[in-house]
């Protein structure tokens, strides 16, 4: 008897480049506009979960997906204990540091030494913060973050940007990339050992994908 | 007075077992213990809590900042709840059994402490049985322990099971070729653990080692698999460390192929998880339905040493509470036992109910009593919560005075009989054997 697998995928930017990965391995059955959350391609024993993106590593280290699809910004904030085989190449973007622009034009990085910043990501501005020897004090919101600077909730914000488009609306300026991020693909621990051949056959399919020019 | 509302709250991280559970919880241990006894490995108990630098000596540094310390108000040295009960044994063993013969075979039942966040049926309380084999170099050893760990997993009645197992050794054979420092090394560790290709491709690309070491270092994630690993890996391998590694860990799945186990088993070259504690073949058992290890172990030569005494060893341990978890992901029912016996006696003397219920204890049933003044199909209800399989009534309507009503809880079937009758035969009312310490 061989399980069917559960593949975990974000809801939001990544969804589509996702789809479009699984459709060109033959993979189909998601209706990307569906209410649904999820849906099963029952000819290749798959089931699918639509999921928001920082709750697919739990999903995954918990085994209620075997596999997901999630950017390394939020691998890399959550640590979750998961496989990580395969940089999937799309969903670029980077997380960076960003203020008003009218404290940009007096501000000087060099000299921080205490900073309030607000964030979705407080564990990678924390450690950001501490290994350049900066107190920070972390405003932990959920999202809209370019607006805590506006109405004086905090000077400066944590955020990833792919154009900087938003960044530029909302008048403000980049002053420190902290990492760049693609989309990864995860595997739970057990699931690769005990269904062992679905599994790698899924992730070698994948790997010839992203190898495609 | 103290006016404070009472708040009966748990601390982060511990857990209660109520009956039903705490049941479950005993039939996994007693399972997993009597089949390390029927191995010839032989139970021992250890302290609670230990000094904290004695219990460091065997403890890698991760795991000591987790340990729970507290002070020893005699000599105000800091003490240190068990955070894994292999440094106490090789402890033990260094100062207490060396001169006994070897091999030893020991088992452990235990609770074990780690400050650590709660995640799949792990808490900051947790229970461990396992065994350690101790004063073994040999493969034997090592599928024996491989052996043992499938044969738990059996007992449990857990099915599509997985044993994940490496060589700590080969890696370090790696390491030692690139000649890098210690934080790059841990780097490669860190990438390798999650499998994680593209960071390794990176790490790859900034050391620049020779092309075949490069090779090799890339192919580590993917070299994973049943037995044509091994023939994967020494096409890759180009020196000694690994290649001694990688013959041990062949000649290991040789015999257990020879136990009928290889399909239980994949071997994974590039698992590096544990590398720091272990020396030379580990494992962990994964199930299909548990998302983390429900057990694991290995050999870890050179722990004894450090309590000063040389001595080869190894071993391994199932995690209870996973194992529990494991059991009701896959559906594996736990017989949960009630009573063989309720009486319920409605006279006011008492007298058949207390004669009878201790004359069936001493022929090795399990019997209660109902204490509580109530009627027959309330006391019937209760009977039925508690599992009992029979019930005696005395006294009751439907019966004379020297004889008593017994009724099939499960079936409601009724008889009237003798009190006599049923002492007469008892192997017809419960099983003997079941009864636990009877003296029939």
């Amino acid at each position: 008897m061989t399980k069917q697998l559960t593949l975990a995928l974000p809801k939001g930017r990544l969804l589509e480049p996702a789809l479009k990965m699984l459709r060109s391995m033959g993979l189909d059955g998601v209706e990307a506009d569906s209410r649904k959350l999820i849906f099963a391609d029952e000819r290749r024993g798959l089931r699918f979960l639509i999921l928001k993106p920082a709750d697919i590593p739990t999903y995954v280290e918990y085994g209620a997906a075997d596999l997901g699809i999630v950017g390394k910004d939020i691998l890399l904030e959550q640590e979750p204990d998961v496989y990580e085989p395969l940089d999937l190449g799309f969903g670029f973007c980077r997380l960076v540091v960003a203020e008003p622009l009218a404290l940009w034009e007096r501000d000087d990085p060099a000299k921080w030494s205490w900073v309030r910043v607000a964030t979705k990501y407080p564990t990678l501005t924390e450690r950001y913060f501490s290994e350049r020897g900066i107190q920070v004090e972390m405003i932990r919101l959920d999202g809209s973050i370019e607006l805590a600077p506006l109405v004086g909730l905090a000077d400066r914000i944590v955020d990833l940007v792919q154009s900087g488009e938003t960044l530029r609306a909302n008048g403000l300026v980049e002053v420190a990339e902290i990492m760049r991020s693609t989309a990864r693909l995860i595997v739970n621990r057990a699931s690769l050992k005990t269904e062992y051949s679905p599994v790698s056959q899924l992730v070698e399919q994948m790997k010839k994908q992203v190898a495609r020019p | 007075m103290d006016k404070r509302p009472f708040q009966p709250q748990l601390p982060k991280g511990v857990k209660i077992y109520l009956p039903d559970e705490a049941a479950a919880k005993r039939n996994v241990e007693q399972r997993l213990l009597s089949g390390f006894s029927r191995w010839g490995y032989r139970e021992v108990v250890t302290p609670t809590y230990e000094y904290a630098d004695v219990l460091s000596l065997g403890t890698d540094e991760t795991l000591q900042e987790r340990m729970f310390k507290l002070v020893d108000r005699d000599t105000g040295r800091m003490l240190a709840l068990r955070a894994d009960i292999t440094p106490q044994i090789a402890r033990i063993v260094a100062t207490r059994l060396r001169d006994e013969p070897k091999p030893l075979r020991l088992a452990y039942l235990t609770n074990v402490f780690r400050y650590e966040e709660p995640h799949v049926g792990r808490y900051r309380e947790f229970y461990q049985a396992g065994v350690e084999l101790v004063g073994l170099e040999k493969p034997e050893a090592d599928a024996e322990m491989i052996a043992m760990t499938v044969e738990g997993l059996q007992a449990l009645g857990l099915a599509q099971f997985q044993l994940n197992v490496g060589q700590a050794d080969f890696f370090r054979g790696i390491l030692e070729e690139l000649k890098i420092e210690r934080g790059q090394g841990r780097q490669l560790q860190e990438a390798l653990s999650r499998k994680d290709a593209s960071t390794l491709d990176r790490l790859v690309k900034e050391l620049a080692p020779p092309a075949s070491t490069a090779e090799l270092l890339l192919a580590l994630p993917d070299l994973f698999g049943r037995e044509e690993v091994l023939e994967r890996g020494a096409k890759l391998v180009k020196n000694a460390r690994s290649e001694r590694a990688l013959a041990n860990l062949a000649e290991v799945h040789r015999l257990v192929r020879a136990y009928g186990l290889a399909e239980a088993v994949i071997l994974d070259l590039g698992e590096v998880r544990g590398f720091d504690y272990y020396s030379g073949v580990y494992f962990e058992g994964y199930v299909s339905g548990l998302g983390a290890p429900l057990c694991g172990g290995g050999r870890y030569d050179h722990m004894l040493a450090r309590f000063g005494y040389d001595c080869p060893a190894t071993g391994f341990a199932f995690e209870v509470g996973r194992a529990l978890l494991a059991m009701e992901a896959q559906r594996v029912a736990v017989p949960l036992e009630g009573p063989d016996f309720f009486i319920i006696d409605f006279t006011p003397e008492k007298t058949l109910a207390l004669s009878l219920s201790r004359r069936l204890r001493d022929l090795g049933a399990a019997v209660a009593r109902d204490i509580i003044t109530r009627g027959l199909q309330e006391s019937l209800v209760y009977a039925r919560g508690q599992r009992a399989r029979w019930a005696l009534v005395i006294g009751g309507p439907k019966t004379k005075a020297d004889e008593l009503l017994a009724i099939e809880l499960a079936t409601g079937s009724e008889r009237t009989l003798r009190a006599g009758e049923l002492l007469e035969a008892p192997a017809k009312w419960f099983s003997i054997e079941s009864g636990g310490g009877g003296r029939a």
